[in-house]
């Protein structure tokens, strides 16, 4: 299904999923399937942009990752999962099937007191399936990590039965297809989260003065974050890329394009910030953490340029992620 | 009457011919091998291109093209990299004098040179730098002094791309107090046969001939030969500058990719390989998903020349990323080797060093980035 919003009608769900996301205490999910989230970014590509650039940009949590992925693996499954409240996660370890039974390590985002993970394997012989978390073989254990507020869980199973399951070539390409959403979906909040870390840091550097002078104004701090929206809008362009065309491989470019941007903005603001950037108060350090624990989902953006690489060479092609045919037939 | 073509259209178009004229047309170029000869080949290029109608399109009626938006030059120039039968170089040089020259010179200068210029029959150059006006370009010196309908030009050029090449040059001088910095400046065509230019072609560090300095003394240049009214260089400059960042760049990043995939198929497969190409790759997709977006705003008219700097910036890192790979992946063959495949990656590796040199600096453009799009004090 395909809809088209009005430039004005976009900026009314931007304005509500902001508004959403700032009323929101630790999780916005219940209140974003309240609004309609999910036929809003199943109906308009854009709009997935919009909410998860909005919720990088306010370092927000919600389950709306695993609702598009899950979403995104609905047609493998003949039906759109059941994900219950707001507690659905997922998983993306190496995932071993015997006779039906499931084992596996990962990392699941928003695990909470229960709830469904999904495993997911692309690799030859591909496995998706559905695992009740509280099934019998199945250790959920919290983590902090460098983001608590993600509310991360080490999920471990051995020997466990499914609440569904397909393996294959079929479960492969569905697993491929959901991490291309996946990835579309954080390279989107990692721009967001980026953008917002930017704007902390250029705003003081047009206020903090020293030696006289506003420290913005000094060109080894100017380049610094010059560097760092260049970055942001090279990022940000391949998402827009993503979102008109969508592939694998478009989706890998923004997901690596968009952390090592993200990564790069926290690196130059906090130099930028000085001490204040170090300090609890300050909120520089949510961003921080989000960007860096963000940039390690689906794909580091260290580990997909070798994948992309590996797979250039073994092929001799270079695709090209987007066209001008593509402003004739805009998505 | 021919309507129109789409995008796609004009891509199967461009491709159905090159795929007939191409192995001919790489077949002429190979025998050839120098800077001169090169430039001769891509000008034969051009009037066949031009006679067989593709590059026509994209310039408006008016000034002797068949019309329609600019994107369809972009997608010529694109094919023409895809297929790898030119030195995309040239095909920039026109992208970025041509459009600016169209929209501001006078009906009569431009209909006398526009179409010779974009079939290739001449050669401009870009008259632009000096030896004290680099990055502070307004700050140039050479004089025209207007003497009854005859502009007198004294002065020096350097850095002029292809000067000894060109049958014109667009010429950026003086024509008002120094004190009034940008706004003294006028745009001319000058012809490079007037007496009193001279010359002198200078070698880059891989021994071409591709830039020269150009002496003018006592050079007569018409009134008729100012680009748009005197005092509007600066923004005639302005213009160029933003073409050279923007319109430009999508054949350029065509050209990246097929350069990635020649760098495959020449270089060793070393073990780190797979990261090498693969973080060379992830930079072109970039550039090319930047310009993508560059190019709407061009075609829908809400373009913002600042934020070309972007493209530049971008641009650049790939193009010297390419290279840098390639020193990475020939190895011991890149600094020591001397057979023909190195030595071609080794001049491509230090040419592109200068792309953060010319066109604007590394350093101006993220100049231009922090103050004009993130709004930090000048």
């Amino acid at each position: 299904m395909t809809a088209t919003f009005s430039a004005s009608e976009r900026q009314m769900v931007a304005d509500a999923v902001t508004a959403i996301f700032a009323a929101a205490d630790a999780d916005a999910t219940a209140a974003l399937v309240e609004f309609g989230i999910d036929d809003l970014v199943a109906s308009d590509r854009q709009q997935l942009g919009t909410v998860f650039g909005i919720q990088g940009s306010t370092a927000s949590t919600s389950s709306l990752l695993n609702r598009v992925m899950a979403s995104a693996l609905g047609s493998a499954f003949g039906e759109l999962i059941d994900l219950g409240s707001s507690v659905a996660s997922l998983v993306a370890p190496p995932a071993i099937v015997d006779g039906g039974r499931l084992s596996f390590a990962g990392v699941a985002m928003r695990t909470g007191d229960g709830g469904r993970v999904i495993v997911g394997d692309d690799r030859p012989g591909g496995v998706v399936a559905v695992v009740d978390v509280r099934a019998a073989g199945v250790r959920v254990r919290p983590l902090q990590g460098i983001d608590p507020a993600l509310c991360m869980s080490a999920v471990t199973a051995e020997g466990v039965v499914p609440d569904r399951l397909i393996v294959g070539t079929d479960a492969a390409a569905a697993w491929r297809n959901a991490l291309l959403w996946g990835r579309a979906a954080l390279a989107a909040e990692l721009v967001g989260c980026a953008r917002r870390v930017l704007g902390i840091a250029s705003e003081y550097a047009n206020h903090r003065v020293q030696f006289g002078r506003p420290i913005g104004s000094f060109q080894a701090v100017k380049h610094r974050l010059a560097n760092a929206l260049i970055a942001i809008e090279a990022a940000d362009a391949s998402v827009e890329a993503v979102l008109l065309r969508p592939t694998a491989l478009s989706a890998m470019v923004a997901k690596s394009a968009a952390g090592r941007a993200a990564r790069g903005a926290a690196d130059q603001a906090l130099q930028v910030l000085g001490a204040i950037g170090f300090t609890l108060e300050h909120p520089f350090h949510r961003y921080q953490r989000r960007c860096l624990a963000l940039d390690r989902l689906f794909g580091s953006s260290d580990e997909i340029p070798r994948a992309i690489g590996a797979e250039l060479l073994r092929t001799g092609d270079v695709p090209i992620i987007i066209g001008l045919d593509d402003l004739d037939h805009p998505g | 009457m021919i309507t129109t073509p789409s995008i796609g259209q004009l891509r199967s178009d461009v491709q159905a011919w090159l795929a007939e004229a191409a192995p001919d047309i790489r077949e002429k170029r190979r025998a050839e091998c120098t800077v001169a000869s090169d430039l001769e080949h891509t000008r034969w290029l051009f009037s066949a291109l031009w006679d067989a109608g593709f590059t026509r399109w994209g310039w408006p009626e008016s000034v002797g093209g068949a019309g329609g938006s600019p994107l369809l030059r972009a997608v010529v120039v694109e094919e023409i990299a895809f297929a790898g039968v030119a030195n995309i170089q040239w095909f920039s040089v026109p992208e970025v004098l041509a459009p600016p020259f169209a929209a501001m010179g006078s009906t009569d200068l431009v209909n006398a040179e526009l179409v010779p210029y974009l079939r290739g029959e001449r050669w401009w150059c870009q008259g632009f730098s000096e030896p004290e006006a680099g990055s502070d370009l307004a700050s140039l010196r050479t004089r025209a002094n207007l003497e009854g309908d005859i502009y007198i030009v004294n002065g020096e050029k350097v850095w002029t791309s292809f000067a000894h090449l060109a049958e014109r040059c667009v010429l950026l001088a003086r024509t008002g107090e120094r004190a009034a910095r940008h706004r003294g400046l006028t745009a001319f065509l000058v012809d490079m046969d007037t007496p009193g230019i001279v010359v002198q072609p200078l070698r880059t560090s891989i021994g071409d001939e591709d830039f020269s300095q150009v002496c003018f003394e006592n050079v007569a240049v018409p009134v008729s030969q100012i680009i748009g009214r005197p005092g509007e260089g600066w923004s005639f400059a302005m213009n160029v500058l933003a073409c050279e960042r923007a319109t430009v760049f999508w054949g350029q990043v065509a050209a990246l990719h097929e350069w990635l995939g020649a760098l495959m198929a020449d270089a060793p497969h070393r073990d780190e390989a797979a990261s090498i190409v693969g973080e060379v790759y992830q930079a072109i997709a970039c550039v090319r998903a930047r310009s993508w977006a560059t190019q709407r705003s061009v075609a829908a008219g809400d373009f913002d020349v600042a934020a070309t700097s972007v493209d530049k910036v971008l641009m650049t890192n790939a193009y010297q990323a390419l290279h840098e790979a390639a020193a990475q992946l020939f190895g011991d063959d890149f600094a020591f080797g001397d057979s023909p495949v190195p030595s071609r990656w080794r001049n491509g590796y230090l040419s592109s060093r200068a792309a953060s040199i010319y066109g604007g600096t590394a350093e101006i453009q993220r100049n231009i980035v922090a103050e004009r799009l993130l709004g930090l004090p000048r």
